[in-house]
């Protein structure tokens, strides 16, 4: 088998995370509790609950 | 028999779903504003018979093309559109060749794995994915957060709203077209070719630029046209990233057809955008099929 450069490995580590890291802090973020996208102010569920109580959102979803 | 159904089937489809629909953009775009619905005119009112359509005819003429000429604005926005899709497709070449060459270094039971990994992000909402670039990127956004935690600006950069948010969002948005068909080109690539290469005295960067880079040659130019022609009429990546400071056609067009409800003019912006994407295609299809004639 053919073994992976260092450049080779560091092209695949840098390229991956820019593809999936927006999507990580967007996890992260939509636990938090405050109202603004980049300010943290503890985590919490709220959002989820929100969510469940919004029927045009449940429904755009169907 | 077969055969001519076989070819009819696709020129059928290009028939109806893009050439008729291009004609009726055509058509509006000769057409004069008017208040009402549609909102443009003249209308053709087959009820009327060969008079009326003699008259449809001669309704129709080239000013908003002449109005497109005479005002810097769309000019510029051509040209603004056309560097920022240039510079966007070479950025993403950039990045997107060492990925897809890794790719196919790793071992034959990772990739599957890497390139589930290239595609997963599309089952995801790509506006959702463009907007987490907002809070990434804005003044107190993620990145500039953990700059000044580092250390590195005492001051946070300004990134959201300028053409380089705009960059990120569009080589963010269309790594993965880049990567696969370069990722499918040097995964046929023969190896034993490469071993070959460095029987006769190449070294691995030099059998790199000999070998490898010319065969996957056709994966380069694919993956460039799937980047640069939707990058070229973009409208939503630089409205959410680029604020004012961006000026693109595709937000010149949506303006034109939303906000000034000018039906002909925004045809006739979507008609020159079109012939500036054609030509070049054109031009260079011929230039390939002049080649493979020349060494065939």
């Amino acid at each position: 088998m053919r073994r992976l450069t260092w450049f080779n490995t560091t092209s695949l580590t840098l390229g991956f995370a820019f593809l999936y890291l927006p999507m990580v802090i967007l996890v992260i973020y939509s636990f938090n509790s405050s109202k603004l996208v980049t300010v943290w102010a503890g985590f919490s569920t709220k959002w989820y609950g929100e969510l469940m109580r919004n029927e045009a959102f449940l429904d755009a979803a169907w | 028999m077969r055969r001519f159904a076989l070819i009819a089937i696709p020129y059928f489809w290009l028939l109806a779903l893009f050439l008729v629909p291009f004609a009726i953009v055509f058509k509006i775009s000769l057409s004069d504003i008017a208040l009402s619905i549609p909102p443009y005119l003249p209308q053709l009112d087959l009820a009327k018979g060969w008079e009326g359509f003699t008259k449809f005819l001669g309704a129709l003429d080239f000013e908003n093309f002449e109005f497109l000429m005479m005002d810097d604005l769309y000019y510029k926005a051509y040209l603004s559109s056309l560097k920022i899709a240039a510079i966007s497709t070479f950025l993403t070449l950039l990045i997107g060749y060492p990925i897809a060459y890794a790719m196919t270094r790793a071992g034959e039971e990772w990739r599957p794995t890497l390139l589930m990994l290239v595609i997963l992000p599309f089952w995801t909402s790509f506006l959702i994915r463009v907007y987490a670039w907002i809070g990434i990127l804005g003044q107190e956004g993620f990145l500039n957060q953990t700059l000044m935690f580092l250390g590195l600006t005492s001051e946070p950069l300004i990134i959201l709203n300028t053409p380089i948010a705009v960059y990120i969002g569009i080589v963010y948005t269309y790594l993965p077209f880049m990567i696969l068909p370069i990722y499918s080109a040097l995964e046929k690539l023969d190896n034993s070719l490469l071993e070959a290469a460095e029987d006769l005295g190449c070294s691995r960067i030099t059998a790199f630029w000999l070998v490898t880079f010319p065969l996957s040659r056709g994966g380069i130019i694919a993956g460039c046209f799937l980047v640069f022609i939707p990058t070229l009429g973009e409208f939503v990546i630089p409205s959410l990233l680029g604020g004012s400071n961006t000026l693109m056609i595709g937000k010149v067009l949506w303006d034109e057809f939303f906000s000034n409800r000018d039906w002909p003019l925004a045809s006739a912006v979507a008609v020159i955008l079109l012939l500036i994407l054609i030509i070049p295609i054109i031009l260079f299809q011929r230039n390939e099929q002049k080649q493979r004639e020349s060494e065939g």
